[in-house]
């Protein structure tokens, strides 16, 4: 089992301001888990599938925490959720909702699909160091989580040795 | 026997022989004479009994009330008893005239040939004829012919009785008459009167109406098997046909509408009323007809209109539904487009100030500051404004609310509302309201929050919630020790983006009470205030009571 510091975290936002602020907080919070970004809702699926260059698991590992807005080009966030709702092998993924919509109806359909959280973006970055800190420290840090058997992109590296 | 010329002489035997044979010769005789009396006296006895008989006869011709004539065999007038003389206007008892010369004229065809058909049947034979009187028409008389032999043999001849039937031709007439009456009043009746065998749907009857309203001569009605079926309009035959059924099944009488095709090829709308009449097992069905074409005309062009407006009504749900669906993404917009920047100037700005703050002086630092304040007090106005739209767009189930509860919860939630920041006293126990929690929530934080900021430095909120009758209805009060608001802008405040006070002064968006009101109003009630400048406000609520 991997060391709760080596857990990586997905983030998938389209806002390069917003990914700035986050890794800044990450850092000024003194968290040191790998973060990968997809910018896409296409590229978060593509990333989970291991499409492409995503297949090596050294570079891309497979996350232990998704961070998923909504509000995505394309591909937009429920739809990601949505997918991955449809895959058993990805039960066990952990993906919390961080976005800036209050909608009511956005809150019930996430929690539907399986969003273990949903978080709404702070405006302040010492709100946002508060954040990433809880988030670390329950769900990487105190929250167990099931592992599962075998995890896709894994199976596939173990065809190719 | 020898022939002697002398007589023999004759032996006493011989005298003896020849006297018991006369003397049965003699018996002979006597017995048939006997059986000749007997036969005569039989004869006798039968001619006094037709004797009689004729006697009996002639009695009751002569006698009988109803007037009889003999007639010959080829109808000339033999005898006539007096009930015969009078009716005839005969004087005395001529005979041998023709009969017919009693008839009016061109009714002897008709008694030649009521006589023949007598003769031929060997029976009584029934005719109507008119007796010549010289005052106006025939008086009306039946005759009732019945062949007859006088004293069993004898020619043949005819024995009639005339009965006058003047009396009941004017009881028919009369009634003739009446019936012509009904019938010209059902004609005059606006509907189509009829009357049919229910088994066969047949018309029996059917008033001089329906020939205006369908154009068809009354007699298809009647005499064309089916006429009224095959005249249904089609898409209405089944159904009437079975309502007609079920109806007779029932024995209730019934209403339908429906469409006849009528002469003209046109479909004529009617309401048939119709009756069932049972005569002793016998069914028959009695009704009346009536035209509706106007009715449905009228009904057709409200369904029309009916039609238009549903037709009006989608559309402009369609249009409402889509601006609605347009105001949800504006409003999604909002949130997520114009938000991320405010985001990025306010976090930007904070990075700046904690970097490089030290090397911008404090001129610099205060701009760095007045930049995240103007972000977060946009993002504010942001949520404020989603806030309202979401506020009016909400579907509302309103329900009785503890209002009690909730002040206080509400109350005791925020530092801002309890001492020594703030003073609130509250009516114990305030009562329940109907409404929505949610929006009742919004509509007491955000006045309570009003009471506390808008006051004069220096001075500490005192606030005081209770409730007052106003009706039937709740009025709750939140009475303030605040600033107070002048006449002019008591209406002012409660419209969107309405401030009285530059931000510098009291912050805020301006959309405090236009969520107020506007939750209000969607709970049903409405809001207000009461204030005089210096001397605190009375912001008012009312709702439906909740119990």
């Amino acid at each position: 089992m991997a060391r709760t510091s080596e857990k990586c975290i997905l983030l998938v936002e389209d806002d390069p301001n917003d990914v700035f602020f986050l890794r800044l907080a990450l850092e000024q919070a003194g968290i040191t888990n790998p973060v990968r970004v997809a910018s896409t809702g296409q590229q978060a699926i593509d990333y989970l599938e291991g499409n492409g260059e995503y297949s090596n698991r050294d570079l891309f590992p497979w996350p232990d925490l998704v961070l998923l807005d909504l509000n995505l080009p394309l591909v937009p966030g429920i739809h990601v959720l949505k997918w991955i709702r449809s895959r058993p092998d990805f039960a066990f993924l952990l993906v919390l909702v961080l976005t800036s919509s209050q909608d009511e109806r956005d809150i019930e359909e996430c929690s539907r699909l399986g969003a273990r959280s949903f978080l709404l973006k702070p405006i302040s970055q010492q709100e946002r160091m508060q954040l990433v800190r809880s988030l670390k420290d329950y769900w990487l840090d105190l929250n167990v989580s099931p592992i599962p058997e075998v995890r896709p992109a894994e199976r596939m590296d173990a065809v190719a040795l | 026997m020898r022939l002697n010329p002398a007589p023999p002489a004759v032996s006493k035997h011989e005298t003896q022989e020849r006297i018991s044979a006369f003397e049965r010769e003699v018996c002979r005789l006597e017995m048939a004479l006997t059986s000749q009396k007997a036969e005569s006296e039989l004869l006798r006895k039968k001619a006094e009994d037709l004797q009689q008989s004729q006697d009996h006869f002639e009695s009751l011709f002569k006698s009988s009330p109803a007037a009889q004539v003999l007639l010959s065999a080829s109808g000339f007038l033999l005898e006539a008893n007096p009930g015969a003389r009078q009716l005839l206007g005969m004087k005395q008892n001529v005979a041998d005239v023709p009969f017919t010369t009693f008839l009016v004229s061109g009714q002897t065809t008709a008694f030649l040939k009521h006589l023949r058909e007598c003769n031929l049947k060997k029976r009584e034979v029934r005719i109507r004829l008119n007796l010549n009187s010289k005052d106006g028409p025939g008086r009306p008389v039946r005759l009732l012919t019945a062949p007859f032999v006088r004293h069993g043999f004898g020619p043949p001849m005819f024995q009639v009785i005339i009965r006058d039937d003047s009396e009941l031709s004017s009881a028919e007439a009369r009634l003739k008459r009446r019936e012509s009456e009904d019938e010209s009043f059902i004609n005059s009746i606006d509907g189509v009167v009829w009357e049919a065998d229910a088994q066969s749907g047949q018309r029996t009857y059917i008033s001089k109406q329906a020939e205006k309203l369908f154009g068809y001569p009354v007699e298809q009605w009647i005499y064309w098997p089916r006429f009224w079926e095959n005249h249904i309009a089609v898409e209405d035959r089944e159904r009437v046909l079975a309502a007609f059924q079920s109806a007779i099944a029932a024995r209730q009488n019934f209403k339908c509408e429906y469409r006849i095709i009528a002469m003209d090829r046109t479909l004529v709308w009617v309401r048939d009323s119709v009756n069932i009449v049972d005569e002793e097992g016998t069914l028959t069905l009695r009704g009346i007809c009536m035209d509706i074409r106007e009715r449905k005309q009228v009904e057709e062009e409200l369904q029309r209109a009916r039609e238009d407006l549903e037709q009006r009504v989608i559309q402009r749900t369609t249009e409402l539904e889509k601006t609605i669906s347009e105001m949800h993404s504006f409003s999604y917009t909002l949130s997520h487009d114009l938000r991320a920047p405010l985001r990025s100037m306010h976090g930007y700005s904070e990075i700046l100030l904690e970097n490089f703050g030290d090397k911008l002086g404090p001129e610099g630092t205060d701009y760095l500051k007045r930049i995240m304040a103007s972000a977060r007090r946009l993002d504010s106005l942001i949520l404020d404004v989603l806030n309202y739209s979401k506020i009016s767009q909400e579907d509302l189930q309103l329900a009785p609310v503890n209002l009690d509860i909730l002040v206080r919860r509400i109350v005791e939630e925020y530092p801002t509302f309890q001492a020594p920041n703030a003073h609130v006293e509250i009516q114990s126990p305030l009562p329940p309201v109907l409404g929505h929690e949610g929006f009742l929530t919004q509509c007491v934080s955000n006045l309570l929050s009003n009471a506390v900021k808008y006051v004069h430095s220096g001075t500490t909120p005192r606030i005081r919630i209770y409730t007052r009758a106003s009706g039937a209805k709740v009025q709750v009060v939140f009475e303030d020790n605040g600033i107070g608001i002048s006449p002019s802008d008591q209406r002012r405040i409660f419209g969107i983006f309405q401030r009285v006070h530059p931000p510098q002064d009291y912050e805020g968006t301006g959309m405090g009470l236009a969520i107020v009101q506007r939750a209000t109003q969607r709970m049903g009630g409405q809001a207000g205030v009461e204030s005089v400048p210096g001397k605190g406000s009375k912001f008012w609520l009312e709702f439906q009571p909740g119990d």
